[in-house]
């Protein structure tokens, strides 16, 4: 890991210089070494500079199975809020149904699982969006799509989520496994980026 | 590659029926409209719908295509699935389950491709959901994706949206981006 603890480096000034009306990526990182969380710190600051944040993520794998990727939205620590609700809604060999994954959780979202320890067996990638991140009239939300590949017909996830931090402030986004003992592969990489100048 | 911002709206009130980008320039390759907030001001269920360049409402102009798929419910593996397809005056392109006191949270993308295209017809495709925060039992939680074609061949420049012909609820926004060379 290049800045220690999942922490990533804010791209020059970027993400302060009121974006200008178009899509400017704040952060970017790949991880050198397996890594459970990566978060992006002091958003509320990035995000004065713009309407609308989305994180692009692209994992080689993680090192347990059937885990799903964590989306925190929080102003503290991971694990600890409870004000945060998500539904889910996958396919695959692990669920095909719709969940009310979390209500009163520490989570925002939900995403793909894994199958496999296989790291070219479950590679997956997806986008999640935070669309109201300067809105005044309501609680800042996530909605997020992911795809998993497999090494079989059984093992392929693909899901989507939306979530409600039931705040209307936060300081951190991190994206982590649910099981705090599984990793994301080294040479994962995740990009934030910024969309449609200031508020 | 660009992606910028081209317009917004915000409903003001929640007697607010209708949200509106127009004067689209024709100088990208495809839109994409971020919506956020839930939409409806109302307990009671109902679509996301909308129009391009004002056009159906009139006499023979039911010819907006699309198909929805819904994924709704509570907790557990089987939960309420649906569909919606057909053609309509406005097309349909996402779903508000309804929750009293409003309390829901509500994202959808509308992505419209080729939209200055002029020898073809246009197509879209959307991507959404809502969630209630007061409870994991109500049913106010959705998920949708949807996709459709908008059956002319003009380009697009104006884009409107609405939750059926109901209010939303205030600071509702819609954003229209556009991105890539035409």
């Amino acid at each position: 890991m290049p800045f220690g603890a999942g922490k990533v480096a804010l791209l020059g000034a970027a993400g302060s210089s009121g974006g200008g009306g178009t899509l400017d990526v704040l952060y970017t990182t790949t991880l050198s070494t397996d890594t459970q969380k990566v978060s992006f710190t002091n958003v509320d600051s990035i995000a004065s500079s713009y309407r609308t944040l989305v994180l692009q993520f692209f994992a080689v794998g993680v090192s347990g199975t059937n885990n799903w990727n964590e989306l925190l939205y929080s102003g503290t620590s991971h694990g600890t809020e409870t004000n945060f609700s998500t539904h889910s809604w996958g396919a695959g060999v692990n669920t095909s149904s719709f969940y009310e994954y979390s209500y009163n959780s520490d989570i925002v979202a939900g995403g793909g699982g894994s199958t496999s320890a296989s790291w070219y067996a479950q590679s997956s990638g997806g986008w999640i969006w935070f669309p109201n991140w300067q809105d005044d009239n309501f609680n800042r939300g996530a909605m997020g799509i992911n795809a998993s590949a497999a090494d079989n017909a059984y093992a392929y996830f693909i899901s989507s989520a939306i979530g409600s931090s039931g705040n209307t402030s936060g300081t951190t986004i991190s994206i982590a496994n649910e099981t705090s003992s599984n990793n994301w592969y080294a040479g994962s990489h995740f990009t934030l980026c910024g969309l449609g100048g200031t508020k | 590659m660009t992606y910028e911002l081209i317009g917004e709206a915000q409903a003001p009130n929640d007697t607010t029926t209708s949200l509106e980008v127009e004067n689209i320039p024709d100088t990208y390759k495809h839109l994409q409209c971020i919506i956020a907030g839930p939409g409806y001001h109302s307990s009671n269920p109902t679509y996301w719908t909308g129009r391009f360049n004002d056009k159906g409402g009139g006499a023979g102009e039911d010819i907006y295509q699309f198909g929805l798929m819904i994924a709704s419910g509570t907790s557990g593996a089987y939960p309420w699935t649906t569909g919606n397809e057909g053609s309509a005056d406005q097309f349909y392109f996402g779903y508000n389950n309804g929750v009293s006191p409003y309390d829901v949270q509500g994202i959808t993308i509308l992505d419209v491709y080729d939209y200055t295209d002029t020898a073809n017809k246009k197509s879209w495709t959307s991507y959404g959901g809502t969630i209630d925060e007061t409870s994991t039992s109500s049913g106010g939680d959705t998920m949708v994706v949807g996709a459709g074609s908008f059956p002319w061949t003009e380009a697009i420049n104006k884009i409107s949206i609405n939750m059926n012909g109901n209010n939303m609820q205030t600071g509702c926004t819609l954003r229209v981006f556009g991105w890539g060379a035409p």
